[in-house]
């Protein structure tokens, strides 16, 4: 039994894929200009546990982060080196936020999902004075 | 004439569980590749072929039943309760689109496939942005958007050269 390609996919299909596949290569393109545009390096990353601010820390410093979770346990470990900050070390058993790779622009960001840890840089923020005296 | 209604019921419903025992391979197979975009939680969504196939064979219901007890089983074997949530927001959101795009007979399985790949992954990411509460991830919307045109491309060609071969023998 003969099968054309016809039996498979319309006209209408096609155009409907490539509709998808356009709007979507717009978002793409919109949120790089957007990311572009707003590009300022440096700045502070802000590192959020279950929706809550666990702290604000400024790039410029290299330092090593142990982030906790509720019940006091650290969970993950934020390592800032050379002004682009990664993490280092993750209690869950996929690590996919340690494959995230090193963030230092604004709006960039590395989420544990496990953990509900989400680390985004924010180039604006003034890292807030009783989180640098700690 | 009543023997054969009750043995056809009940080729049915054996038809279904092969259907839900291959689409629970299908997960255990995927959790196996290490199939990673830069993006978590990304997968290739070969069970989604088995929810077209099944929409097109048997229709909505069955389709539903095999896609929701597929996540719920599968989930508490490789996941965990977070996986469980999120693929429920993805599976259902996709079979939605996904029924209605079969319903309407606006499109074939192939762009049916694509479609619902594309949902799969927009359920999955707007639930994700609600329970970490940070809408950020949504940056991850484009890249997910391409993803699941390309992966439900692949699936929904899978999908139709087997329904093609397969729907021949379910008839009854």
């Amino acid at each position: 039994m003969k099968r054309s390609m016809r039996d498979y996919i319309s006209k209408r299909d096609l155009f409907l894929i490539l509709f998808l596949l356009v709007l979507s290569c717009l978002f793409l393109l919109a949120f790089q200009i957007y990311h572009t545009m707003h590009k300022a390096r440096g700045g502070a990353v802000e590192i959020t546990v279950d929706g809550k601010i666990f702290g604000t820390y400024p790039l410029e410093k290299d330092q090593v982060i142990p982030i906790t979770n509720k019940k006091g346990v650290v969970s993950n470990t934020l390592t800032i080196k050379d002004g682009k900050a990664y993490m280092s070390h993750a209690n869950c058993p996929d690590r996919l936020c340690m494959h995230q790779g090193r963030i230092d622009s604004d709006g960039q960001s590395i989420v544990c999902l496990p953990n509900k840890i989400v680390c985004t840089v924010h180039s604006d923020t003034k890292p807030d004075m009783d989180v640098m005296t700690q | 004439m009543k023997h054969t209604t009750s043995s056809n019921t009940q080729i049915h419903l054996v038809s279904l569980g092969v259907f839900l025992a291959l689409a629970l391979i299908f997960s255990y197979v995927e959790s196996l590749i290490p199939f990673y975009f830069g993006v978590p939680g990304m997968k290739l969504g070969l069970t989604n072929a088995v929810v077209v196939i099944l929409l097109y064979l048997y229709g909505p219901r069955d389709s539903f039943l095999v896609s929701v007890l597929r996540i719920l089983l599968a989930g508490f074997m490789f996941g965990n309760a977070f996986s469980i949530l999120y693929s429920l927001a993805g599976g259902i959101l996709s079979f939605l689109v996904m029924l209605l795009l079969v319903q309407t007979k606006f499109c074939k399985m192939i762009a049916v496939s694509v479609a619902g790949g594309l949902s799969h992954n927009l359920g999955q990411l707007l639930l994700a942005a609600v329970l970490v509460k940070n809408y950020n991830i949504l940056f991850y919307l484009p890249v997910l958007m391409v993803a699941g045109i390309i992966t439900g491309l692949l699936i929904g060609i899978i999908a139709s050269a087997i329904h093609a071969r397969v729907a021949p023998l379910t008839k009854d």
